[in-house]
């Protein structure tokens, strides 16, 4: 698995942005809108960082607190991003 | 992977998720409003970083953020929750001071270890009776921070409030703000 060096920070994935929203929504919902999500992308699956932060844009739309977890989601996605970038 | 004391399942309550749910927080008028108290906090303390956090479940966000331009922080717009250092005002509702991160429970932080943070000093921000984030200054070296300096971050974290309660859809009966110091 794919870990920024010095942070130990693991790469934004589909399942872990199925497990945050299910923490909040239940895992079969969390599981129907991130599919929604990736279809509303063209996607079958969330493949890349960039896949897991646009789809959390997706998911903010929907507002409330999926809004809250996605946005949180989308910090973790683009730290990763950001971490790679500056330590690569 | 880093995680000095925090555990998030309390920052996943529905209550809270709720108050976080109802701020416009990516409103760039609420966000320059509180860069600006991240930034005269910051000058008050004379240390070089300000910040005003919402902490969701798994990440903070800088909502209002002085002295991080250029770093990875100001592109993520925050950082995971287990690096966070204000998370632990949110979940005590407690200041959250560490004079010398070296000697600390963060001292095997990233943001200790790879950015440099060497003395925090943060305060919950509360929003209708939940704690939504923290209002902090930030060092890089080790601080010693006065009774007067956390009274400055109380009074930023008050006004922070207030902020974040004219950009909330709260109901007007439950957006009262409360500052504890």
């Amino acid at each position: 698995m794919s870990t920024i060096s010095g942070y130990d920070y693991e790469v934004p994935t589909e399942a872990k942005l199925v497990a945050a929203l299910g923490a909040a929504a239940g895992s079969d919902i969390a599981r129907a809108l991130v599919s929604l999500a990736a279809r509303k992308l063209n996607k079958g699956h969330l493949r890349t960082p960039d896949d897991v932060i646009r789809a959390t844009e997706v998911l903010m739309e929907l507002g409330d607190q999926l809004r809250v977890t996605a946005r949180s989601e989308k910090i973790r996605a683009v730290t990763y991003r950001a971490l790679r970038a500056t330590v690569d | 992977m880093f995680a000095a004391s925090i555990r998030p399942d309390p920052l996943a309550t529905i209550e809270r998720m709720r108050v976080l749910a109802s701020i416009d927080f990516d409103n760039p008028v609420l966000r320059e409003a509180l860069d600006r108290i991240a930034a005269r906090s910051a000058e008050r303390a004379g240390l070089p970083i300000g910040l005003v956090t919402l902490v969701f479940n798994t990440a903070q966000m800088t909502a209002g953020s002085a002295g991080i331009s250029g770093t990875w922080i100001t592109v993520a717009e925050g950082t995971p929750v287990e690096w966070s250092f204000c998370a632990n005002a949110v979940v005590t509702g407690e200041p959250y001071v560490i004079s010398d991160t070296a000697d600390s429970e963060q001292a095997g932080n990233p943001l200790v270890t790879q950015d440099g943070i060497g003395s925090y000093a943060g305060v919950p921000v509360i929003l209708a009776g939940q704690v939504v984030g923290a209002h902090c200054v930030i060092g890089t070296s080790a601080h010693q921070f006065t009774a007067e300096q956390l009274d400055e971050l109380w009074v930023g974290a008050q006004q922070a409030a207030i902020l974040l309660k004219e950009f909330s859809d709260l109901p007007s009966a439950d957006a009262s703000v409360v500052a504890t110091g």
